[in-house]
């Protein structure tokens, strides 16, 4: 008997692919399977949420008002109007649109107001919507304060927050459920794509009803765009060109071209008087 | 954002050390390997039986991890299912050190061959792969035969 | 390709003589079930029972391992692996490797 030791050759046990190929191959996979699962569970969700009826919105509005009254803590929806001018100016603005956008009397929207320099208004769940003042100080006439509220209103009536809120729960859940959430970078990165384009669609559908209600308003749409420019200047300050890529909302000059698009199809004016804001409103924003 | 930057430094760093790493390692393998072929080791229990041998267990193990890329190629076919090539370099260096070194122990003994050789492979935990592999078996070392350490043989006897 | 290999976990082949011991032989493949499986899994562990997608991945792991490692042994220019031993071992979350070794040897017939 002999012995011996012959080295078997290499590449037997690791036929190697180039790593990089692979990576490549499998991220394009990974990507376009957690982009369409991500999507399917979104809309699915998103379509359950908006099937919930608006009473149940006012119930959870209203238990996370009473729990955190009991924890001690300030209720999310403690932020009211204190100056009375300003309370009473906003209200009457808000009572047009509403009543131009036929909201029913079952889905009742409360104002807020938040000292605060943000330039932002968002809509929140049982019809809570709230504006901070460094958006409202910058608003250059009454039209597109309008313009403003009636597109935070139509996220409420077309049940936004609940389609949100539905779609964001399918998409935890389904994500967790693989054991995938934010452990994979990758994933993290395609889910925030997924739900980024759901809510620009909501973006889009809200400008589209506001701006049909600040046409039936005013009998033209001028000075509408101007909230968006005013977005477009205070984004152009602050971010860089990749945020807006992820930004939730659609991208400001679309924004404008569509309102433009949808006012030439309709036939709706794009030039007419704006209607200017009360001599005092800029000293009641103090 | 930031996240994303650091995830994208990983990826590179990883790629290119793990890269650099594997090369290295394999050509001193290779090296090695050549040199130490004159000693055979075989996985069968018994030894020729018409010669006395000295019966030692040799073993060489190594703790070898994979880097940050290649464990995140592998966590992708994770949700695919599929061969994990990434890893098979990984488990393929580790096993050859190994034996390496065992050899390199039976050598230093002045043994002729290894014989009922076995391997061990666990997975030592780590948020990057990270396995030990443990070659062992029992070195047999000619007694009649001039030793480099010769001061050992007539202990052992 | 395996057929004309002799595999066994014996230390011999009766009735023939080993004429050569060549090298140390071994395959090893590492694998891992899709998501999917991995759920369906999850699932069926509440209850207990065969994993039947675990079952396939590992044998079809370890059909490979075996092939990886006759092909060794091929390479070396043996007709036999003998004392072949497997080992399973889980290198990562969710991946298996499947590892086999054996002795290449030169088998000839017992005059």
């Amino acid at each position: 008997m002999q012995y011996q030791d012959r080295i078997p050759p290499d590449g037997i046990n690791t036929p190697g692919r180039h790593p990089l190929r692979e990576f490549l191959r499998l991220s394009v996979m990974a990507l376009l399977a957690i982009i369409t699962l991500g999507f399917l569970l979104n809309s699915a969700g998103g379509t359950l949420g908006g099937l919930i009826p608006f009473k149940y919105e006012l119930w959870l509005a209203d238990r996370i008002d009473s729990a955190s009254v009991d924890a001690g803590q300030e209720s999310p929806f403690a932020q009211t109007i204190t100056h009375p001018e300003l309370q009473e100016y906003l209200q009457s603005v808000a009572d047009r649109v509403a009543s131009a956008m036929e909201l029913e009397a079952s889905m009742p929207i409360t104002l807020h107001y938040s000292d605060d320099d943000l330039v932002n208004a968002y809509a929140t769940i049982g019809g809570h919507v709230y504006f901070f003042r460094g958006l409202l100080s910058l608003l250059p006439h009454e039209n597109a304060l309008s313009m403003l509220m009636a597109h935070e209103f139509s996220h409420v009536s077309l049940r936004h927050t609940a389609k949100g809120i539905g779609g964001g729960l399918a998409l935890a859940a389904g994500t967790s459920l693989l054991g995938m959430s934010q452990k994979n970078q990758l994933f993290g990165l395609a889910t925030t794509l997924t739900s980024t384009r759901f809510s620009r669609n909501m973006e889009t559908q809200a400008d589209r009803s506001a701006l049909a209600a600040v046409n039936r308003m005013y009998g033209h749409v001028a000075g509408a765009s101007a909230l968006f420019i005013l977005f477009m200047q205070q984004r152009d300050e602050e971010e860089g060109q990749f945020d807006k890529f992820l930004s939730t909302h659609p991208l400001d000059e679309q924004r404008i071209q569509r309102i433009e698009d949808l006012a030439l199809e309709r036939q709706w004016l794009l030039e007419g008087e704006t209607t200017p804001l009360p001599d005092k409103y800029s000293s009641w924003l103090r | 954002m930031s996240n994303l930057i650091i995830f994208a430094v990983l990826m590179v760093l990883g790629y290119g050390f793990g890269q650099y790493n594997e090369q290295r390692h394999y050509k001193s393998i290779k090296k090695r390997e050549a040199l130490l072929s004159t000693l055979p080791a075989v996985a069968t229990k018994y030894p020729p039986g018409d010669e006395r041998h000295r019966q030692t267990m040799v073993m060489g193990s190594v703790v070898v991890a994979s880097d940050y890329f290649k464990s995140f190629v592998a966590s992708l076919v994770n949700v695919f299912g599929g061969r994990v090539r990434s890893f098979e370099p990984l488990l393929d260096r580790g096993r050859r050190e190994a034996m390496l070194r065992l050899k390199q122990e039976a050598s230093e003994q002045g043994a002729s061959m290894v014989f009922n050789i076995k391997y061990e492979t666990s997975r030592i935990g780590g948020k990057v792969p990270t396995i030990e592999v443990l070659a062992y078996g029992t070195a047999l070392t000619p007694l009649h035969s001039p030793s480099t350490h010769g001061e050992q043989l007539s202990q052992q006897v | 390709m395996s057929e004309k290999m002799i595999i066994s976990n014996l230390e011999y082949y009766p009735g023939m003589k080993i004429e050569q011991h060549i090298s140390l032989v071994q395959g090893s493949s590492v694998r891992s079930k899709h998501a999917g499986r991995d759920f369906m899994a999850g699932i069926k562990s509440i209850f207990g029972g065969e994993l039947l997608g675990y079952t396939e991945l590992l044998h079809e792991s370890r059909e490979e391992a075996v092939d990886r490692m006759v092909r060794q042994a091929q390479e070396v220019g043996a007709n036999a692996v003998l004392n072949v031993r497997f080992s399973t071992s889980s290198i990562a979350a969710g991946a298996a490797e499947i590892f086999v070794y054996g002795s290449a040897v030169m088998l000839v017939e017992e005059v």
